[in-house]
This record gives C-alpha cells, structure tokens and sequence, in this order.
C-alpha cells in the first residue's frame, strides 16, 4: 500500500515495518511477521507452563510479576466487564494480552541486527503486530469470541426454559440477533427495529475492524518515526557525522521509551475493548 | 483576471496528482488538529478533576488513558488513509514518468 514512496536520499524508513517474504509455502508465501508469531507462540508455550509448574503459595520473581498482571486483568479489566462469566473468558483474555503484548516487545527488540550479524541473512524479524494482516488476524479472533459465546448464552438460556437442544439453538440464534436493538414499546419500536438493526450490524462489523487498526497503526507508526528520525543521520552525513547523531540517538532512545508504554497500552486496549464487548454480548442482552 | 483562472483550474483539475498529494497533506495535518484538541480538553479535564478530588485520581488517570487511547486510534486510521493517498500518487507518477521516458 505504501509502495515505493522514496524518502530523502538514504533509504526506506518503512522497510523494516513491512513484511519480508522468507520463502514460499506451496501457494503461501511466509513473511517474517509469520515468523515472528511462531517465536512468539513458541516463547509463550516455553515460558507459561514452566511457570504455573509447582506453584508455591507466595510466588516471587517473575512468577510475581506474571502474577499481579493477571491479577489485574481479572479484577480491573474482567469482572467490570464480565461479572460472572469472567472465569469463563478469563484464559482467552490472558492469552490474548499476552501475545499481543509479547509481539510488541519483541518488535523493540533489536533481533534484526543480531540476525544480520549471526546468520547474514537480513530482515528475519520485525514487529508481527505492525502487519496489518496480523492485526486483523485477532480481531477476526475476537469477533468469533464475542458473537459465539452470545449465541451459546442465549442457547443455554433457551435450554433452561426446557426445551430441546435443536430448538434452544435455532431459538438462541434467533433471540440473539433479535436482541441486538435495545427494546422499544409500541409502534415506534416496530418502525424503527430495521434501521437500528441495520446500525447495530454496521457496529458489529466496524468494531473488531477499528481494534485491528488501532493496534496495527500504533505498532507501525512508532517504529515509522523511529526510522526516519534516525534518517537524519545519513541525510545530512556530508554536513556533520557524530554531532548530529547523539541528539538524535539520544531523541530516539526517548522515542523508544514512549514506544515501550504504547506496546503495553495497546495491548491493554485491546483487550479492554475486546472484554466490554464480549460482556456487552453476553449479558444484558437477555 | 477572474476569467483567467478557469483554464488554469482546468489544467490543475485534469492532473490532478498534486492535488492529491496536497489533499493527502492537508488532510494529515487537519486529522492531527483534531485529535491534538480532542485530547488536549481530555487532559485538562482530567488534572482538573484530579486536583478537585484527589482521592479518585488513579480511577481518573485510567479513564484518561483509555479515552486518549480510543481517540488516537481513529487519528492513526485517517493518518494511514492520507499515507495510502501519498504512495498511491507517487507510485502513478512513477509509472507516468517511466511511460513518457523521462
């Protein structure tokens, strides 16, 4: 999409946001944003498991940081939410924040250069989570997360009027996108259900879309102002060498900074919003 | 002087590619406008409240930080459709330059 905008004179800035074809998977080609979400994925299945192992009643170290950020979670960011479903969501929700907050990280994670220098091949990692293929990927997740787990609260609750499984299902189907428009009394409510409809359907698809875009436009902004901050150094290379490149290492380190809380916060984001509308969708709705 | 302008509208309308590029620019900097005011009053309001009631100042410092976070995302998204109008048009007048031989 952003083709081949030529900055000043010394090279790409968002060369290293876009993904990079490794090599090719039969019809799929495999970018290093795939690559990066295996590692990712791979470090999750490594670390989580090793943690929770032998737990003991006063955890310390990182056991305790892991700890008070769940913690969190389910009390600031679940339960408002979800009240008493947020056992059911809760692993979701923590697989959730983490990855994306993982994926983030390791995006300010300098494992380019280091690949550079090891394996001689360039552009093996990046930041998964400035694709915007990937983003997209979990919000396709979350709306799957939020209208299945509506339709199968309006299934059970079909189911504990007594009926059958086959018709709590087509009920709870039914009953859940009816109970998408707030309930109006009279006429009025009659004339005005399509309209309202048709605007909860455009929400329901505009939501998850706005969560893939929020965090695919945060992640690559950031390491976009990265690159052509540090642009400046070869730009003005015939003027001046090491003056101008410790204010501007020194202005990206603070950048990097700002970008360390955004990762954190983005991730924080997400999966506030993602809560709300999976409470939105399972409770009041009936 | 007026009647003179139609024929250079004319030809600014018919190649119009910087006139994208200045619709992509100005679009940029009226998205930041906004987002930079919206959040400027979210900030303010919430110091005020803040000195107001101090004891409620963590519940205050998350809201602010949730709603600055839903206002940038919006921002972020005009900002990647004005950059999609900037390559769009640079990558035509590549290809308009590469066909002319220039």
């Amino acid at each position: 999409m952003m083709g081949n905008a030529v900055f000043i004179a010394a090279g790409d800035p968002m060369e290293h946001v876009l993904p990079h074809k490794l090599f090719d998977l039969g019809p799929i080609p495999f970018t290093n944003h795939m690559l990066m979400l295996l590692v990712v994925a791979a470090v999750m299945l490594v670390v989580f498991p090793r943690l929770a192992r032998n737990y003991p009643l006063v955890p310390s170290g990182f056991r305790n940081m892991i700890e008070a950020v769940m913690v969190f979670l389910r009390t600031e960011v679940a339960k408002p939410a979800l009240h008493e479903h947020t056992d059911r969501f809760l692993p979701f929700i923590w697989t959730l924040f983490f990855f994306i907050l993982f994926n983030n990280l390791i995006g300010m994670v300098p494992l380019d250069p280091l690949a550079v220098l090891v394996l001689g091949k360039g552009h093996l990692a990046g930041t998964a989570t400035a694709g915007l293929s990937v983003t997209a990927g979990l919000a396709v997740v979350a709306f799957i997360m939020i209208h299945v787990s509506g339709i199968m609260e309006q299934y059970r609750v079909a189911l504990g009027q007594d009926r059958s499984s086959v018709a709590a299902a087509f009920r709870g189907f039914f009953l859940y996108w009816y109970n998408f428009v707030p309930h109006i009394p009279g006429v009025l409510g009659v004339i005005l259900w399509p309209f309202l409809f048709v605007l909860e359907m455009i929400g329901a698809a505009v939501k998850p879309f706005s969560l893939a875009v929020r965090l695919f436009a945060n992640m690559m902004a950031g390491h976009t102002v990265l690159a052509s901050l540090l642009m400046m150094i070869p730009a003005i290379r015939h003027a001046s060498d090491v003056g101008i490149a410790i204010p501007t290492l020194l202005g990206c380190a603070g950048l990097g900074c700002l970008e360390l809380f955004v990762a954190f916060l983005q991730a924080y984001i997400f999966v506030f919003l993602t809560c709300m509308f999976i409470g939105a969708a399972v409770s009041p709705e009936h | 002087m007026t009647m003179g302008i139609i024929p250079f509208l004319a030809t600014a309308l018919s190649d119009s590619s910087g006139l994208a590029l200045l619709g992509a620019g100005l679009g940029a900097g009226l998205v930041t406008i906004g987002a930079a005011k919206g959040i400027g009053q979210l900030a303010g309001s919430a110091v005020e409240s803040q000195a107001r009631q101090p004891e409620a100042g963590g519940r205050i410092f998350t809201s602010m930080i949730i709603a600055a976070a839903l206002i940038e995302g919006f921002t972020f998204f005009a900002l990647i459709i004005c950059m999609g109008i900037g390559g769009q048009v640079v990558n035509a007048i590549e290809i308009a330059a590469q066909t002319t031989g220039h």
